[in-house]
């Protein structure tokens, strides 16, 4: 702006305020409802390399061996861990307390992922008032800021990489357009610096780094490369590898994956079109023409070698040089045919159509209609808008988490698209002179329209008014409307345009509905508690996991080694502190193939295995009593299917055609329970009631039945001290 | 002093025994209550002393008396007071562990003494490990005698139990009912006669210890107390073995010895409780509001079986009202129970830390025990200097302990407004800080339109100044012309004077204007050049009212005036024009 506009300014920051504070506090249901407590599964991990951090220090964690976990290997966790969500919250908490404010790092952690809600949806107001106006920035700020997708990862208490992520990734792309758009070099250190937040962040940052190099290609094919792309996309790839490869967890895959590839290659062809471009200048017609051959016929030939070179490393490795994690991305059915433990976790399914509808209401509808906005005003941040939408619902469509990925760029669009429309609708109103609340409109041109929020709701009508306002011309209010979708405008009738007005302001007010409602009610529930409504109107309380973490931790020995599926691995090392077989870092297959064995097996076999990993107690998930659903059993196929993928004597068919049954797994959830009989969560009385167990000897079991935990024995109870099931009485009398 | 206590003890019993009429006890009646973990012990004597005798000497086995909580002698009705340790006399058996009290007493005269103690953790449990719904056995040993160094001519000796003793010892003398074990005859007992008494019993009270309990009372003058304490307890009791089943444990309602619930008694006003742990909410508890007081029930994570343990933290909010005092001189006083507000559990370790608001002083404390007292600083929020923490340690605590404290200190109200000054403080120097920093210019490179702006700016300043001297010129220009219009033709000298005088006004002006238009040269040339050439414009008008000044003849003047007046307002609007 040519000239400071106090009131527009502090309008804007106002609203700015405004959405960051309710990004935070829609996020604040899981606190209210439940408690401040460290949610699901991850997220406990990442509590208790926290602690360690802010106790240890921060040295101390790249160094930290924790041999707590995968017993008897142990895990580096400072080279296997993504550091960005840890160090932001230990700087926090480093920060309030040299400041004296004692919180609680358990408050911290549970509060960081808010805040940075609200840091993401002040990016993403810059990522779109670069892309296309401010009006459109404020109505895609609130709309992230809600989006009900977003805020199932990062509600209070989800203290989860990707609660910081998120942030990080839309944050990398404002400041890459917004380098683009400058051509300030402040703002390519900038971006260079927001894209290694996103590297320490997580592991998402190979969409960053793929989707950039997508977009400067997109730029050179347009013609529309400047030398600012090049500023803004040269150190990314250069110091990008460099500071990437200075995070242990990536390390040399910055350069030796096949996932950097792209931006790789990328770098020579804008090098190559820049040079191109220079030489042109240089150089007269004709002797460009040859010229052009003669590099085309070098570089053909230099080409070829690079390209068998990379096909050759490429080709060496199984997976075309992909991690598997990547690879599963490109080619959906990846995971499921080779690694059953992704295509395990129900996050990496692909998502249902209704999911799109709960997770981005609105937006769904609203990103469409903005890519096509996009399009009326093609910019280099508008393409970029488009390129991201279209690559990140290839994505969301492959996985139900990169859903997350999604949801900014569908609010971006949505934000574009509702700033588009509203100003259509307002201009044409004001165009027949009807009579609406929008002093600053009536002005016409200039610094306006920003009081005309006033007609909408939250920021993102106002600021789709103020569009109108900042783009006007002298010649009223067709001439900002032409200049702003660049073509002939005619009003709409004025029905039409009360009805349309009528329409987007009930949409958006029912997607405002729907993020509270949704927000409150599916995304809040911290997973390790839960609830059930009483009559009496409070709720009752079924705290069955902490309950048995506790006890494991008050009454065992320090040095006990815990066997479980791997889903309560991360739990039980923290809430727990005891020394775990496998956990939800899934990196060792075959280890856990083989807790998924012995879990498969019958009992002596199962305690054997136990025995040689020195287990001396072993936990199971039962469900049964009251109706939890998220058991054992129900995910007991797994175990059998990834414990016969490495142990070919565990057959999957045996436990489908024959008995689920047979295994240790279903005697742990059974016994002692065939009393009482009926399974709640799969509607039948339990077959089998008459378990003894001779190997394992039942230590705790928690109010609700839904942690069984059992004491491996040390030796086998003996034969005659085991009293004869009525089925061996049975064999026995007909055999005799 | 408590050797001086001894010796002269000694040399006492030594005179006594010289005396060849010892001190004895005519009569003593015991009685020892097992029916809740605490033993609880009353012995009442009636001494007869010797002359000069200042002390009465008791003791217990060294295993009892190592585990005493609490022990106090009244004699009479009124007169109580604490024992205090003394060293065993000679002719003691090796384990006996003594106390002495001040018993004044006359030569043959006979007095009623109360010792009344309680000891811990003194029952043991046999078997120590029991199975899952097994009762509960313990066993409690003791002397069928007072342990004394006096002669005893008659004792009586009654044990109060929970349930009916499964066996005792010795068995001789003794009547047994359903809840007591009574040795109501034992008659005479030379000095340290000792004979074990031992009881085995059902006991089925759960022995819920504290292991170490963290109190710490954090005072606020803005009107609350905050006290967290944080828990840690086991299960003392027989320890549980083998498995132990939720179904069994459901179906009889957690008999045995095992506890989940225990029963916090709080002030009426204690508000914003909270009761968590590790790692969250334990979420069962119910809270009930009465008059008196505010009962918390404390349902524990699990059961605890015995043996097992578990910890927690139970926190709360208290007003200033009724527990914090104004004194004269500036000084408050604190006053709080000194220990756990949960019923029935005994206290190994307490440890309260008393956190005074920071810039409290002078502070004493009055405990009704004996402590060991230290001091420690907190940062809290808002705090330079931290807060002067008073830490009070104790160990091996039991229900009875529980009486008021108090804590007295100076604290002024400079000191209660420090905090929100300070915040006051930090945030205007943050504004005065942002002021200043708008205000500064930190720019490296000056681009063009920096520098543009910045022209225009100079420009812009100087012309403003210069377009005063010129209002001042204009207005200059009008005096003189008036009065040349005024001035008669015989008036040559008054002329003279009045040209004189407004020549030299317009020099000076004309010289303040010249190095204004050399800056303004040096910032924007054309500008400048304008600015020439409207000073310029102001010389040439300044010379036709010189000259008007200078003329004769009044017609001529009338119309050169009026010419004048209008080029001066002519002038004065470029003027105005030329500093837009």
């Amino acid at each position: 702006m040519a000239h400071f506009n106090a009131y527009g300014w502090g309008f804007k920051a106002l609203l700015l305020l405004f959405i960051s504070i309710m990004a935070f506090s829609i996020r604040l249901f899981s606190v209210v409802k439940y408690e401040s407590v460290i949610h699901e599964f991850d997220p406990y991990f990442n509590y208790r390399v926290t602690q360690f951090l802010t106790k240890e220090g921060f040295y101390s964690m790249w160094d930290w061996f924790d041999d707590r976990t995968w017993y008897p290997l142990g895990r580096v966790i400072g080279g296997t861990v993504y550091p960005g969500l840890i160090f932001t919250a230990g700087s926090m908490y480093k920060i309030l307390h040299a400041l004296n404010i004692p919180l609680h790092v358990q408050e911290v952690c549970v509060f960081t992922a808010p805040l940075f809600s609200a840091l993401c949806a002040l990016s993403a107001y810059g990522l779109v008032s670069e892309c296309r106006s401010d009006g459109a920035g404020l109505a895609a700020a609130a709309m992230v800021a809600m989006v009900p997708s977003y805020i199932s990862r990062s509600v209070a208490g989800s203290y989860d990489n990707e609660g910081v992520a998120i942030f990080a990734l839309v944050n990398v792309f404002y400041t890459f357009i917004k380098t683009i758009n400058t051509g300030s070099l402040g703002w390519a250190v900038l971006n260079l610096l927001s894209y290694f937040y996103m590297v320490l962040s997580w592991g998402g940052y190979s969409f960053v780094i793929n989707l950039l190099p997508i977009y400067c290609l997109a730029c050179v094919a347009s013609g529309r490369m400047t030398g600012r792309h090049y500023l803004a996309f040269a150190p990314l790839v250069f110091m990008g590898t460099l500071l990437a490869a200075s995070v242990p967890v990536v390390g040399f895959n910055s350069v030796l994956m096949s996932e950097h590839f792209g931006a790789f290659f990328t770098c020579i062809v804008l090098h190559a079109a820049l040079a191109l471009r220079f030489v042109r200048g240089l150089l007269p017609q004709r002797q460009f023409e040859a010229a052009v051959r003669l590099a085309v016929t070098a570089a053909a030939a230099v080409g070829a070698v690079v390209v068998t070179l990379v096909v050759g490393y490429v080709v060496r490795s199984p997976t075309f040089g992909w991690t598997g994690r990547s690879l599963t991305l490109l080619d959906p059915t990846y995971a499921s045919r080779f690694v059953p433990i992704i295509a395990s976790v129900s996050e990496h399914q692909p998502p249902s159509w209704p999911s799109y509808i709960t997770d981005l209401h609105a937006a769904v509808l609203l990103a469409p209609a903005g890519i096509i906005g996009c399009f009326k005003n093609l910019n280099n941040g508008a393409l970029f808008l488009v390129l991201y939408g279209i690559t990140a619902v290839y994505f969301s469509g492959v996985m139900v988490r990169l859903m997350l990925v999604l949801a900014p760029a569908a609010c971006c669009l949505a934000g574009v698209a509702v700033s588009d429309i509203l100003n259509t609708l307002c201009c044409s109103l004001k165009a027949h002179g009807a009579v609406l609340p929008l002093p600053a409109l009536a002005r016409g041109g200039g610094d306006g329209a920003g009081g005309s929020a006033a007609a909408g709701k939250g920021g993102a009508p106002g600021a789709a008014a103020r569009r109108g306002g900042r783009g006007g011309s002298d010649g009223g209010d067709g001439g900002v409307l032409s200049s702003v979708l660049g073509r002939e405008w005619n009003p709409l009738p004025k029905t039409v345009a009360i009805a349309g007005f009528v329409g987007v302001v009930g949409l958006l007010m029912s997607y405002t509905i729907h993020c509270i409602g949704v927000s409150a009610d599916a995304y809040s529930a911290p997973s390790i508690v839960m609830q059930a409504p009483q009559e009496d109107g409070s709720y009752y309380v079924f705290d069955d996991f902490r309950e048995a973490y506790a006890w494991l931790r008050h009454n065992t020995d320090p040095e006990t080694k815990v066997a479980s599926w791997w889903d309560y691995g991360y739990q039980t090392t923290a809430m727990a502190n005891r020394t775990v077989i496998v956990d939800n870092n899934t990196w060792n297959t075959s280890h856990i193939a083989t807790v998924g064995r012995a879990m498969a097996s019958p009992e002596a076999k199962a305690w054997k295995i136990f025995r040689s990993l020195d287990v001396e107690y072993v936990f199971v998930v039962f469900g049964g009593v009251i109706g939890y659903s998220g058991d054992d059993i129900n995910k007991f196929l797994w175990m059998v299917r990834i414990g016969g993928g490495v142990y070919p004597d565990i057959k999957e068919a045996d436990y489908l055609t024959k008995d689920v049954r047979i295994g240790l797994f279903a005697d742990l959830s059974a016994a002692q329970y065939g009393q009482r009989g009926y399974d709640r969560v799969r509607g039948y009385v339990i077959g089998r009631t008459d378990v003894t167990l001779k190997y394992f000897e039942e230590a705790f079991t928690s109010q609700h039945w839904m942690m069984r935990i059992y004491r491996v024995r040390d030796r086998p109870l003996r034969d005659s001290a085991k009293p004869k099931s009525a089925r061996q009485r049975a064999a026995a009398a007909a055999a005799a | 002093m408590r050797r001086a206590v001894a010796v002269f003890a000694l040399l006492a019993l030594a005179a006594a025994v010289a005396d060849a009429q010892p001190a004895k006890i005519k009569k003593a009646e015991r009685k020892i209550s097992l029916k809740s973990q605490v033993v609880k012990l009353n012995d009442v004597i009636e001494f007869v002393g010797v002359a000069g005798e200042s002390s009465l000497l008791f003791c217990w086995p060294r295993r009892l008396a190592e585990r005493a909580a609490r022990i106090k002698v009244a004699v009479g009705k009124d007169d109580r007071f604490d024992a205090a340790p003394a060293a065993a006399p000679l002719g003691a058996p090796a384990d006996a562990a003594c106390f002495s009290a001040p018993v004044p007493i006359k030569k043959g005269e006979a007095k009623s003494v109360e010792v009344s103690a309680s000891f811990t953790g003194v029952m043991k449990p046999n078997p120590a490990k029991v199975a899952q719904g097994e009762k509960q056995y313990v066993e409690y040993e003791d002397t069928l005698w007072l342990l004394s160094p006096y002669p005893i001519e008659a004792q009586s000796t009654t044990i109060t139990l929970p349930d009916e003793a499964t066996s005792f010892s010795p068995s001789e003398g003794a009547s047994s009912t359903s809840s007591k074990v009574a040795w109501g005859k034992l008659g005479k007992a030379a000095a340290w006669e000792s004979k074990p008494l031992k009881v085995h019993f059902h006991h089925d009270k759960p022995f819920k210890k504290v292991t170490k309990l963290v109190r710490e009372i954090e005072v606020s003058h803005w009107g609350n107390i905050y006290v967290e304490e944080s828990y840690e307890i086991i299960n003392a009791g027989a320890e549980h073995k083998g498995a132990f089943s939720r179904l069994r444990h459901a179906q009889q309602g957690g008999a045995g010895n095992s506890f989940q619930m225990l029963r916090a008694r709080l002030p009426p006003s204690a508000h914003s409780l909270y009761y968590r742990d590790l790692i969250g909410n334990i979420s069962s508890s119910n809270t009930r509001r009465s008059a008196k007081e505010t009962v918390v029930d404390l349902s524990l994570r699990y059961p605890l079986m015995g043996g097992w343990k578990t910890d927690f933290v139970l926190g709360y909010s208290l007003p200033l009202e009724g527990f914090l005092f104004g004194r004269p001189k500036g000084r408050s006083r604190l006053i709080l129970d000194a220990s756990s507000p949960i019923d029935d559990v005994v206290i190994e370790e307490l440890e309260t830390r008393v956190v005074l608001p920071e810039g409290a002083a002078n502070i004493e404390f009055d405990s009704p025990f004996e402590v060991e007292a230290g001091w420690d600083k907190k940062f809290t929020y808002l705090d330079t200097a931290g807060r002067p923490v008073l830490v009070l340690r104790k160990s091996n605590l039991t229900p009875l302990h529980n009486k008021p404290f108090s804590v007295d200190y100076t604290f002024g109200t400079t000191a209660l407004l420090r905090e929100p000054l300070l915040l006051i403080g930090v945030f205007a120097a943050l504004f005065a800080a942002a002021a200043v920093y708008s205000r500064c210019e930190f720019t490296i490179s000056k681009d063009d339109r920096w520098q543009e702006a910045r022209t225009r700016e100079k420009a812009a300043a100087t012309l403003q100044r210069l377009s005063e001297l010129w209002d001042a010129e204009a207005e200059a220009l009008a005096r003189a012309a008036a009065a040349a219009e005024s001035l008669t033709d015989a008036g040559g000298a008054e002329a003279a004077a009045a040209r004189q005088a407004a020549e030299a006004e317009l020099r000076a002006l004309d010289a303040k204007a010249k190095p204004l238009i050399e800056a303004l040269e040096a910032v924007s040339a054309k500008a400048a050049a304008s600015a020439r050439a409207h000073a310029d414009a102001g010389k040439a008008l300044q010379q036709r009212v010189l000259k008007l000044l200078g003329e004769k003849g009044e017609p001529a003047k009338k119309g050169a005036a009026r010419a004048l007046a209008d080029a001066r307002a002519e002038w004065a609007g470029a003027t105005a024009a030329l500093c837009d």
